[in-house]
């Protein structure tokens, strides 16, 4: 059960939230410490996929002469990246001026002009 | 549920303090109007506080501690109660950040005296490791 939080480890035990907290406070630290830590993980992880997803969707939508834009990106990008359309603007934006790609501007699902 | 503790320092100076958490390795955040803390669990501490250590730079601690100034511009520190006192986050770690911010101020009134940096020493006593600072008169 590494990297489980402190209810479901209580649901698995049969036992409170507060007595193990009250009863045993290191091991309840040390179970919050790890899921925290595979919490952080895996949103590095998720943040990692959707950087790798976004730079090879940009390029293969430049190659293609598109423009990369929200909508045109979202679909390219797999379950395991994370899901979070302000970070997935930045991520377009980030590809974009990294691959140095011809676009000043990025076009919203909404029509919105940014960039 | 944990909570926030506020431990006692005589640290007023933020640029010192700053430079002291950096020399032990951290990267604090400044926040100059000062933020909450957020905690695991809904853990907050309202009060503001203008230094920020993240959690996630202080390896498996349950929140981040916060450096706050009180009514009369003393810091005081923000520490989760489980993190000072099982994970090491304690009145020990904030003395080794009180030596090291006083280590600074020392060398900038120094400085600003005209005194001359001869050397910095460790010297072991009964109650700790403590730094002895060397200056000469120009």
């Amino acid at each position: 059960m590494k990297g489980a939080s402190v209810p479901v480890v209580c649901r698995a035990a049969a036992i409170k939230q507060q007595s193990l907290l009250h009863k045993f406070p290191v091991l309840y630290r040390q179970i919050v410490s790890s899921y925290l830590e595979s919490r952080d993980a895996l949103r590095h992880q998720r943040r990692e996929t959707l950087r790798n997803d976004v730079r090879n969707a940009v390029v293969d939508l430049s190659r293609r002469g598109m423009r990369p834009t929200l909508g045109s990106v979202s679909p390219l990008i797999s379950a395991a990246a994370a899901k979070d359309w302000k970070l997935i603007h930045q991520e377009i934006d980030r590809s974009m001026r990294e691959l140095g790609c011809g676009f000043g501007s990025i076009t919203l699902p909404n029509g919105k002009v940014m960039g | 549920m944990s909570q926030y503790e506020e431990l006692k320092t005589t640290m007023t100076d933020q640029q010192y303090l700053v430079e002291a958490l950096t020399e032990m390795g951290f990267n604090p955040e400044v926040q100059t109007d000062g933020a909450a803390l957020k905690g695991y669990g809904g853990v907050t501490w309202s009060r503001p506080v203008q230094v920020i250590i993240p959690r996630e730079q202080l390896r498996g601690a349950l929140a981040p501690i916060g450096f706050g100034r009180d009514e009369t511009g003393v810091f005081q520190a923000v520490i989760d109660d489980l993190d000072r006192q099982y994970g090491g986050l304690d009145a020990v770690w904030l003395g080794r950040v009180a030596q090291s911010y006083k280590e600074r101020q020392t060398m900038a009134v120094a400085k600003t005296k005209g005194y001359i940096f001869r050397g910095r020493e460790v010297v072991q006593t009964p109650q700790g490791p403590k730094v002895q600072l060397r200056f000469a008169v120009r």
